[in-house]
């Protein structure tokens, strides 16, 4: 008990309203204040080896909570009786749906956005991490490490770009190495292979314009990296090319929860009936698993903002991902240094605000546009992708101190999403505890792309143990094929074929998005694909389409016209993503156009 | 297939190119991305241009245009795109994507009047939410004048540049209502002659010194926040918060440079464009380039003068040693246009094109040789978004190597 009453005394000093109590094995945070620092940091601090997480229900003065479009859209699944449900469908429920059609079971996925990318498996930059720098004894490190290896061979059964060119920290001092001597240990003891400390010259012969000040790197060869949209949507297409479904707009609701069994989901389209249901709504998690009364832990939503460069300065990281070793200074002192010893919880408050920018990385991606980022900071909305200028214009000040030559005009466009953080800092991966029939695959945050993979091995076999419990047959589906192929861009076809394919289909011969040289006849083949999306995002994020340079200010008019010819419907219904993200309001009247 | 020229875009830069050039050659071969010629002026479709002072309705003087060029007998490829151009001693091969398969045309010379793309919302750093109903003027164009769709029914510019105009000109005729012009300039960034003729006909408000602080709406925009920049710094106290449907931006041009780029052709810090010598030559031998895709023009007249003279130079081009000198200019300038000049080449007659960085009153635009005063020529007022240019005739002057050519606003 001497955790508990020392958990409260923290807490109190943090905010005299607020109290701990313990339950069922799990720590309940109540009270309220207007400042939401402090709600993050007393979920933080209730942190403990002997609960199973913490409820963090601290409420936020002033802050309301934004509506959720819990509308009925018709019945379409009503009273559908199925095996698995997977409920969302980032990378995580994508991955899980796959490993789940090599069984002959009748497994559905719904997600409640008009596409399976609009989240963080959307907004993710694609690393694949090595697991060396994650902390030890956590189910993260353990599902990075593992599910970085699982990428060779899934991006070619997948046909996803995918670089294993490997990780860099960047060193200005050769004593600095004595900071990273537990990395070497950990290389050890997770089997990370080839980690090593290379002089300048072995760097510029791995990245050949690395900043001036980096006289030495730890190399990790194991890093990656690779295009996480398409990765997500192969995962997702193939489980549905091996039987399984995938329902887009679909909110799951409620749960009817009874004996500890989930009996019923219902969803803006109707109840589903559901052998077991699977939790992989990221951000929405905990909001997932108090439906289905097993909640255990908290979603703190972390904001991350990251900027794309022009594909002109793609030398800055040419093939590896690389981050500035906090503990060199280049520059300005208190920028960059560890914060050290935490006195005073106020003081703590003011130092969050310094780890902003702390894990500011330079990101190689497989389009060859470089990523800087992410800047990150709490937030307390769960859907928040707005941008902030003087983020934006502080990275760019950030980055400066790693590459000096950066300018603003270099930027063509930035990105923030939020990230499904537990106070416990780790990923949720298990069977249920308290409801039998749920499995839960929650609080994935960084990185969670990397992890995936082996996440969704470990979940479906958690689910086919659970069915043979339960008594039910579990076949093997024998006709499973891991083969998918994705739309690969044919400006990249040797120049016959892609004559070839011209003269057997001219629309490849026709350009649409001119700043990404990408042809009508491809739209037209990725609304072909397994789950097909008729958004313009959709478009983009598949394909690249509305991408470049321009942005899609020239060719979103041409690609919403393809889409509507291709959908054999009005131009009118052709949307930027969601339903209600409305682009054309009306025919003009009494006007001649072409 | 064997060319003297190609030309890549079929705007009124590329036309007007290749009219020219067709009384020395007709061997020419235009290649347009779009399925119809026009460029920019397509999207104008049913505005009225203000020409040599006159107006002139767009579509009318598109269809004779276009007549003009039908007539010359040159080959015109529609729908057709130049993916890439590959030197080879002599000619170049250029591949062209067209509907019956990819094509291989060799030439003696190239024209690239590709246009100009406006700044997106990220170039612009504008901050908030990513809903639908954020366009640039030109999209509103193309949906309005071309498709014959409306993509809002309310809305705000931000950005006063001339295209903004011709989309208000469109949206109003669609009884849209502009709520108002914000730029975050101190002065309009359009022609005093189309704001006055445009905002003040449709009395539409102009805000200046105001900046968009905030994106409002998750799926589709609800409205847009201005606030006022004092000093160059956001005023927080005076925030205007206006409820609409959209979005429009017109924050400027940038030179479509894709092709001339990866060519590694050196690029010019000021227009964004490539630098390109008195016959607008690119730092590629045999490369030209005119319109929008060297420098941001917003008047018909001036970019006349220059396709014109671009096409009689890729005509006229043979291949010989260059001997190029650096025109400079002071900091009074934006961009001065050729920031290069080829002393084995015609001296007499050359057309400096310039912007000024800010307005002047009663200034003089000089031009030094070695620190002589060569040119000279008072203005009573110059302001950046109008064009202005000047004829020197360098051949009078021994120039050499050496020499230093400089322009100053004094
Ligand atoms: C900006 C950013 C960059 C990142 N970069 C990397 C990286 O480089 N490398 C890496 O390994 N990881 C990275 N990550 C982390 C990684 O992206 C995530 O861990 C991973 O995408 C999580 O996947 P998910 O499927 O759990 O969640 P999500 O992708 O968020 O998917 C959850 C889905 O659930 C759906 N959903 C929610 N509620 C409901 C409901 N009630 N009914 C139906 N559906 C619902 C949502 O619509 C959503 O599609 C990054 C994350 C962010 C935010």
């Amino acid at each position: 008990m001497s955790s508990i009453s020392k958990i409260d005394r923290i807490i109190k000093e943090i905010n005299s309203s607020f109290e701990v109590r313990e339950d069922n094995g799990l720590l309940f945070l109540d009270g309220k204040t207007d400042n939401y620092d402090e709600i993050v940091l007393a979920g933080r601090e209730a942190v403990t080896s002997d609960h199973y997480g913490v409820i963090n229900d601290i409420r936020l003065e002033g802050e309301k909570e934004i509506e959720e479009n819990d509308e009925i859209l018709d019945y379409s699944l009503d009273n559908l009786h199925v095996d698995c449900l997977v409920i969302g469908g980032g990378v995580i429920g994508s991955a899980i749906l796959r490993e789940l059609s090599k069984y002959k079971l009748n497994s559905i996925l719904i997600d409640k956005e008009s596409d399976i990318i609009e989240h963080q498996s959307g907004n993710s930059n694609g690393i694949i991490d090595s697991g060396l720098t994650i902390k030890s004894k956590t189910l993260k490190a353990l599902y990075t490490v593992r599910g970085n290896k699982m990428f060779d061979k899934l991006s070619e059964e997948l046909e996803v770009p995918f670089e294993r060119n490997g990780h860099l920290i960047l060193l200005k001092n050769r004593f600095e190495k004595i900071f990273y001597s537990k990395l070497f240990v950990n290389a050890k003891k997770r089997h990370i292979p080839g980690i090593k400390l290379i002089n300048r010259k072995t760097l510029l012969s791995i990245e050949s314009e690395a900043p001036k000040w980096a006289n030495y790197a730890i190399y990790i060869p194991s890093g990656g990296s690779i295009n996480p949209y398409k990765f997500t949507i192969a995962l997702a297409e193939n489980a549905v090319e091996n039987g399984a479904l995938v329902f887009l707009n679909t909110k799951c609701l409620s749960m009817d929860v009874s004996n500890n069994i989930i009996k019923s989901v219902k969803t803006n389209r109707g109840t589903i009936f559901p052998k077991v249901v699977i939790n992989a709504t990221g951000i929405y998690s905990d909001k997932i698993a108090e439906m289905a009364k097993d909640r255990t832990f908290t979603i703190h939503p972390v904001k991350s903002t990251n900027l794309v460069l022009d594909k002109k300065v793609s030398y800055i990281a040419e093939k590896t991902s690389f981050i500035k070793s906090p503990i060199t200074v280049i520059r300005d002192e208190n920028d960059t240094k560890k914060v050290g010893v935490i006195r005073g919880v106020r003081k703590l408050l003011k130092q969050e605000r310094k780890y902003m920018y702390e894990e500011l990385s330079t990101i190689h991606s497989t389009s060859g546009n470089v990523i800087i980022g992410p800047a990150i900071i709490e937030t307390p909305k769960r859907e928040d992708y707005s941008s902030d200028v003087s983020i934006i214009s502080q990275i760019i000040e950030e980055q400066r101190k790693v590459s000096p030559k950066l300018k603003k005009s270099d930027v063509i466009s930035y990105y923030s999403a939020t990230r499904a953080s537990t106070y416990e800092d780790d990923f949720v991966i298990r069977k249920g505890i308290f409801t039998e029939n749920i499995f839960e695959a929650c609080g994935i945050d960084y990185p969670g792309l990397t992890a995936s993979p082996a996440i969704g091995e470990d979940i479906a076999s958690m689910v086919i143990n659970y069915l043979k419990e339960k008594g039910y047959k579990i076949l093997p589906n024998k006709l499973f094929n891991p083969h998918h192929s994705s739309i690969k861009p044919i400006k990249d076809y040797p120049r016959s074929l892609r004559d070839k394919l011209i003269k057997s289909n001219p629309k490849y011969g026709i350009i649409v998005c001119k700043c990404e040289e990408i042809s009508l006849g491809e739209i037209e083949s990725c609304l072909s694909s397994p789950i097909p999306v008729y958004t313009l995002d959709a478009i983009k994020k598949r394909i690249g389409a509305g991408s470049g340079k321009c942005q899609g200010s020239i060719c979103s008019p041409l690609i919403q016209d393809a889409i509507a010819r291709k959908k054999r419907t009005s131009i009118l219904n052709i949307k930027k993503s969601s339903n209600e993200s409305v682009v054309l309001f009306e025919k003009i009247e009494d006007n001649k156009h072409e | 297939m064997n060319k003297d020229i190609l030309i890549v875009g079929g705007g009124i830069s590329g036309i007007y190119s290749a009219i020219e050039a067709s009384n020395k050659t007709s061997n020419i071969l235009l290649v347009e991305s779009e399925r119809e010629l026009g460029g920019l002026l397509r999207k104008l479709k049913g505005c009225e241009l203000i020409f040599d002072s006159n107006k002139t309705s767009s579509t009318e003087y598109l269809r004779t245009l276009v007549d003009k060029v039908n007539k010359t007998g040159i080959e015109i490829w529609k729908e057709s795109y130049v993916s890439n151009i590959l030197k080879e001693d002599t000619l170049f091969s250029v591949d062209i994507i067209t509907k019956d398969g990819i094509k291989n045309v060799k030439t003696k010379s190239i024209i690239i009047a590709s246009g100009f793309h406006e700044k997106t919302r990220n170039q612009s750093f504008i901050p908030g939410s990513n809903p639908s109903g954020i366009f640039t003027s030109s999209a509103i164009l193309y949906y309005v004048n071309v498709l014959g769709y409306l993509p809002t029914k309310t809305c705000v510019f931000y950005g006063s540049t001339d295209l903004s105009l011709y989309a208000i000109e469109s949206l109003i005729k669609a009884n849209v209502n502009v709520i108002g012009v914000f730029d975050d300039r101190e002065n309009p960034s359009c022609l005093n002659k189309n704001t006055e003729d445009k905002l003040n006909k449709y009395n539409i408000p102009l805000y200046l010194s105001y900046t968009v602080t905030d994106v409002i709406g998750k799926d589709r925009v609800e409205a847009i926040e201005f606030s006022k920049i004092k000093n160059g710094i956001i005023d927080e106290n005076e925030k205007i918060r206006i409820d609409c449907d959209s979005l429009i931006i017109s924050q400027g041009y940038i030179p479509e440079c894709k092709l001339i780029e990866s060519l590694n052709a050196k690029m010019s810090l000021w227009t964004k464009g490539p630098i390109v010598d008195q016959n607008s030559m690119t730092s590629i031998d045999g490369i030209f380039v005119t319109g929008n895709s060297l420098m941001a023009h917003n008047e018909i007249e001036t970019q006349i003068i220059n396709a014109k003279e671009v096409g009689i130079n890729a005509a006229k081009f043979k291949q010989t040693e260059r001997e190029l000198i650096d025109v400079d200019f002071d900091e009074n300038y934006s961009f001065v246009v050729p920031e290069v000049v080829d002393l084995s080449s015609n001296l007499s007659n050359i057309n400096f094109f310039f912007r000024p960085a800010k307005s002047f009153n009663n200034k003089t635009v000089k031009v030094y040789l070695n620190k002589q005063i060569i040119f000279s020529k008072d203005y009573t007022v110059l302001y950046p978004p109008k064009m202005e240019n000047i004829t020197l005739d360098l051949k009078k002057y021994d120039l050499t190597s050496d020499s230093k050519i400089m322009l100053k606003i004094e």
